[in-house]
């Protein structure tokens, strides 16, 4: 275990009146807090009643819910405690004013328990990021996927892969280093290009779904894209349900891009709002504008090109099957709404919003289900993979030297490393002397 | 001892098997007045277990030795009686000299080498303990209460230290068969709260030739061109012989699962961990229990020597189940067991206690090499004592220590895993503990280290020229290969593959393709006729590797960079967060010039140094802001 030789502490919950205020502690140290406070260390993870006492006159601070974790079994693999006293801004004064006076205590720097945690092994960087989504996450789909990797359900996929990869190396290591012995390097040879196959198919499976875990992670992207005053502004303020964008009855008021977090079906979505497209335009800041609009568009997972009798789609923007044509102000339409439109609204008397948003809901699910969870839900995490992918591919190459067969898996294999952890040489002798019989 | 002998000598190494001989060696070559004690002149250079050298991993350190212009090597090929590269058939980053050694041609040709070392004095006698002054090693006693005074003492004393030799229930305190243990000094070593830790590892009962039926074995006969241990080496100096190989079979087998409960080993008469990768016939048996069949090579000790070991079936079985399982195997029938096999316990010093330069870190002056630091087999212990021997004498006559990095050679690899892990179990060298094995090649173990050698003094102006001769060609040659460029038709002509890409490509580049070797590029080149065989082969295995070897020389830049990073003299150690009181108290106490500087204190994490790095590179990122 890494040494870390201050103790640190904080408060755990949220500043400010509370009906309960958590102070963690953690460290080599942790125990003097509690043998200090409540004069005995209390059995280890059960919740115990106490009253924390102060130590230079005796006087109760607080009668409080006292726990002991004794490393490392604990979240940061250190000893930890944790009091959880009333949330009254004075009795957190008064506790964390006592803490500052213990000897080798600190105040813990933001996400030091978490770094200590990671640095003793108890989290690895998934599980940390993962921890990092489930404290952002806002919709159900988000927080499932969020714990996901927080409690290391997809490190355990990478690991297994690794573990793959570590007994493919083995293989090929046990060919060079023991080519004495009989038979090892046809069988290395066959069991590696199998296994490797088997590997690289399944890495494919979770590359595919990638794009879904994002979705969930960071949220479906829905971008209003259409010409000046076709109403972009006043939908998405319908969708959200609040004003967020400036509308106005001259074109052109959207000059940046502005965006909206919502829920729909569980996920979450980004709703943004563009400038409008059109062939003449007047100002520099509006340019920009236009400019950033297509790109929030091309980025997007879902276009919605708003349209109106007097703002009609504009005819050079490309339409997919990513594109859904709505066609708004039928309050005020005295014209047919056009064959196209897969939908009609008006923004303004609500009519139609009902079915949009039931449109949307199944696109934003149909965007991001998965039978299975994803494991991978960020960029970095996807070009790790794909690196390893990559090198798995190149080792199957049949012309290839064994060394190079060995090290194309050890770089798939630290390519991995980015995301888990770290392949040790012993790890590989074990796994070569546990399967073969190697002689002289 | 005679008391005529000058007795104050800048480096003293105890022991003189193979660590001893390198370390003595190598510290008289930089010039240090060096004696090497030992209980019996005659035994130095004496191979005590298999007679062979070299192999995979193995092969690669003996290069290594030689780069450095050590023993080993150049002393192997004058007593090599059975040349085999190993992995002939893979590729050449992972092909491995070895050569079954005639055990009285290599003893001889150490004991002459050791005699016409200049500054070397040899001493016999058994060391008692040490000399002391203030907590520095500063010499040697003897037995008989003669003193040796020395700077530096070099210990390498293989199996000796407190060692015990089983065969079944018997038990016999010795180093070697038929040689005294060095009890007393390991009951010193014992009291200077050094850890110390105890292995064991076993040998073959050894067979009588003229008893062994050969007809019907089938025979290994040695590389016709073989591949020498030495650069220096340009002949095969002993007549080439076969080794043959037989197996165990059932009866074999159930002969010591029956009488498994009389192993010394399984009877638990021993507390030491042997080897995983040469275990034991009885290991074997257990492990490996669906196998029917274990492969023995019959090897002749010598050309002279009727002795044979037979590799593969070490034992610590009594005498007659030995006899008995021996003699189910096909060919030994009739055969006479020479000498019993047996398996042996000694002291070993966990290696942790050392610094890089084989130094005990709590003992100034005391360096340690070969078994004693839990290490198996001649070749790594060679190169240790090389280490130990070379950095004895700098530090007794102030000058630059000999450092080998992990990326720079396979002993960089040894001493590091050694000093940094630890042993479990008796270490033995493998290519797979490489990381930069496929820059970490025999064939340029000189491009690697000998320029080192050269500037520490550890070199002969012989090797130094031929060094330099050779380098200078390969150096031309690879100039010339990569300003050699082609079309793809040009390509094409020369009977090279073509990518009809358009895209010219050197002829180096072609070199590099798992299809092309220099026989297929210089056909198409007579410019390259003249190349010779050597040069070819270590270019084409330069080329082979280069896409691989250039990102992995990128890496350890970019290490040796963060190594270099300067820590300034103003730095706030108790500024940097995150970073333990210890690791701060220590850190403002030495004041360590760079990060490389701080790994080297003890008690400094990799996890300290990763703060320091960041720290030091924000507030340099910082400073650039603000001018």
């Amino acid at each position: 275990m890494t040494q870390f030789e201050d103790t640190i502490y904080a408060l755990s919950s949220g500043a400010g009146k509370a009906a309960v205020a958590v102070v963690r502690v953690s460290g080599s140290r942790a125990r003097d807090v509690l043998t200090t406070f409540c004069g005995e260390i209390p059995p280890a993870r059960v919740a115990t009643l106490k009253e924390v006492r102060r130590p230079c006159d005796g006087c109760v601070l607080d009668k409080a819910l006292v726990l002991w974790f004794e490393g490392p079994h604990s979240f940061t693999g250190e000893d930890c405690a944790e009091i959880h006293l009333h949330g009254s801004l004075g009795i957190i004064r008064l506790v964390l004013d006592e803490l500052r006076g213990f000897d080798g205590f600190r105040p813990a720097q933001a996400g030091e328990f978490t770094r200590r945690a990671f640095a003793n092994g108890k989290l690895d960087l998934v599980e940390v990021e993962g921890l990092a989504d489930v404290l952002d996450a806002e919709a159900e789909q988000q927080v499932r996927q969020a714990l996901y990797h927080a409690d290391g359900e997809a490190s355990k996929v990478f690991a297994g892969w690794r573990a793959g990869i570590t007994r493919s190396l083995a293989t090929v290591e046990a060919c060079i280093d023991f080519s004495d012995q009989e038979g090892v390097e046809a069988e290395a040879r066959q069991h590696v290009g199998f296994a490797v196959r088997e590997l690289c198919h399944a890495i494919s499976h979770e590359l595919e779904k990638y794009e879904r875990g994002r979705r969930i992670r960071s949220g479906v992207k829905i971008a209003l894209v259409g010409a000046p005053n076709a109403g972009k502004s006043s939908l998405m303020n319908r969708l959200a349900a609040r004003d967020v964008a400036i509308v106005s009855e001259e074109a052109g008021t959207t000059r940046d891009v502005i965006e909206v977090g919502l829920t729909l079906g569980g996920y979450a979505v980004d709703l943004v709002d563009t400038a409008g497209l059109r062939e003449q335009i007047d100002s520099k800041a509006e340019q920009i504008g236009v400019a950033r609009a297509t790109e929030q568009a091309n980025e997007a997972d879902l276009v919605l090109l708003v349209g109106a009798w007097d703002a009609p789609w504009p005819e050079n923007f490309g339409v997919d099957s990513e594109t859904i044509r709505i066609w708004n102000k039928l309050d005020l339409n005295l014209e047919q709404v056009p064959a196209v439109a897969d939908i009609a609204v008006s923004a303004v008397t609500g009519e139609g919003l009902d079915e949009l948003l039931k449109c949307l809901e199944g696109r934003v699910c149909a965007l991001c289900e998965t039978i299975e969870p994803a494991a991978l839900v960020r960029e970095r995490q996807m070009h790790a993979v794909e690196t390893c992918a990559k090198h798995l591919e190149a080792a199957q190459n049949e012309r290839l030297d064994m060394e190079i067969v060995a090290e194309e898996l050890r770089l798939a294999a630290q390519s991995l490393e980015k995301l888990i952890g770290k392949v040790d040489v012993e790890d590989l002798l074990d796994d070569i002397f546990s399967r073969f019989c190697i002689g002289k | 001892m005679s008391k005529d002998v000058d007795t104050n000598y800048d480096v003293v190494v105890v022991g003189g098997g193979h660590a001893g001989c390198e370390a003595a060696a190598a510290a008289a070559r930089r010039g240090a007045r060096t004696v090497l004690v030992t209980h019996k002149a005659s035994t130095i250079g004496e191979m005590s277990c298999n007679p062979a050298m070299g192999g995979l991993g193995k092969g690669h350190l003996m290069r290594e030795v030689d780069a450095l212009d050590g023993l080993i090597a150049r002393l192997s090929d004058k007593a090599a009686i059975q040349y085999r590269l190993l992995n002939r058939s893979k590729g050449p980053a992972v092909r491995g000299p070895r050569a079954q050694i005639d055990r009285a041609l290599y003893r001889s040709a150490m004991q002459l080498e050791i005699a016409n070392t200049p500054g070397l004095t040899i001493v016999e006698g058994a060391v008692a303990g040490f000399i002391l002054d203030g907590d520095r090693v500063a010499g040697v006693t003897m037995e008989d209460g003669c003193e040796v005074r020395a700077a530096c003492v070099v210990l390498t004393t293989g199996t000796f230290l407190g060692g015990l030799i089983h065969i079944g229930d018997k038990c016999i305190p010795a180093g070697r068969v038929g040689e005294a243990p060095s009890n007393g000094l390991a009951q010193v070593l014992r009291g200077t709260g050094l850890q110390i830790g105890r292995l064991k590892t076993g040998t073959p009962p050894r067979l009588d030739a003229r008893t062994i039926d050969y007809t019907g074995l089938e025979a290994q006969p040695a590389d016709e061109s073989p591949f020498y241990f030495s650069t220096l080496t340009d002949r095969t100096h002993a007549r080439q012989i076969a080794c043959h190989i037989t197996y165990t079979n059932e009866v074999t087998h159930r002969i010591i699962e029956e009488n498994l409960s009389k192993s010394a080993m399984y009877a638990g008469y021993i507390e030491g961990t042997g080897p995983r990768y040469c275990p034991s016939i009885e290991d074997k048996i257990v492990k490996f229990a669906d196998r029917n069949a274990h492969q023995v090579f019959l090897e002749p000790e010598g050309l002279d020597d009727l002795t044979v070991y037979p590799n593969g079936i070490s034992t610590s079985l009594p005498e007659d189940v030995q006899d008995a399982y021996v003699r189910s195997i096909k060919g030994l029938e009739n055969v006479r067991i020479l000498q019993f096999g047996y398996a042996i316990e000694y002291d070993y010093i966990d290696p942790r206690e050392l610094d890089w330069q084989l130094r005990v870190k709590a003992l100034p002056g005391l360096y340690l090499a070969g078994q004693i630091n839990g290490t198996t087999g001649y070749e790594e212990a060679a190169a240790q004592g090389l280490v130990a021997g070379a950095n004895a004498a700098a530090a007794a006559l102030g000058l630059d220590p000999l450092s080998i990095e992990r990326s720079e050679g396979y002993i960089g690899v040894l001493v590091d895993d050694l000093i940094s892990r630890g042993v479990s179990e008796p270490y033995r060298m493998f290519t797979s503990r490489a990381e930069y094995r496929l820059m970490l090649r025999a064939d340029n173990a000189d491009e690697r280290l000998t320029r080192k050698a050269i500037d520490l003094g550890l070199c002969s102006d012989d090797r130094r020229k031929a060094f330099e001769e050779k380098s200078a060609q390969l150096d031309s040659l690879r100039h010339q290969l990569k300003n050699m460029c082609f079309t793809p038709q040009q390509a094409e002509k020369r009977g090279l593959p073509s990518n009809k890409d358009g895209k010219m490509r050197s002829a180096y580049e072609y070199l590099s393709y798992a299809d092309v070797d220099f026989a297929r590029l210089s056909a198409g080149c007579p410019e390259l006729f003249h190349v010779n065989q050597q040069l070819a082969a270590q270019m084409e295995a330069e080329a082979l590797y280069a896409s691989y070897t250039d990102r992995q020389a990128a890496e350890i830049r970019a290490l040796r960079e963060e190594r270099a990073t300067k820590l300034p003299e103003s730095l706030d150690y108790s500024a940097v967060p995150g970073l333990s009181n210890e690791a701060r108290q220590k850190l403002m106490a030495e004041r360590p010039a760079t990060i490389g500087d701080a790994g080297q204190i003890d008690g400094i994490t990799p996890s300290a140094l990763a703060l320091l790095v960041s720290y030091v590179r924000k507030q340099a990122a910082a400073a650039k802001l603000a001018v």
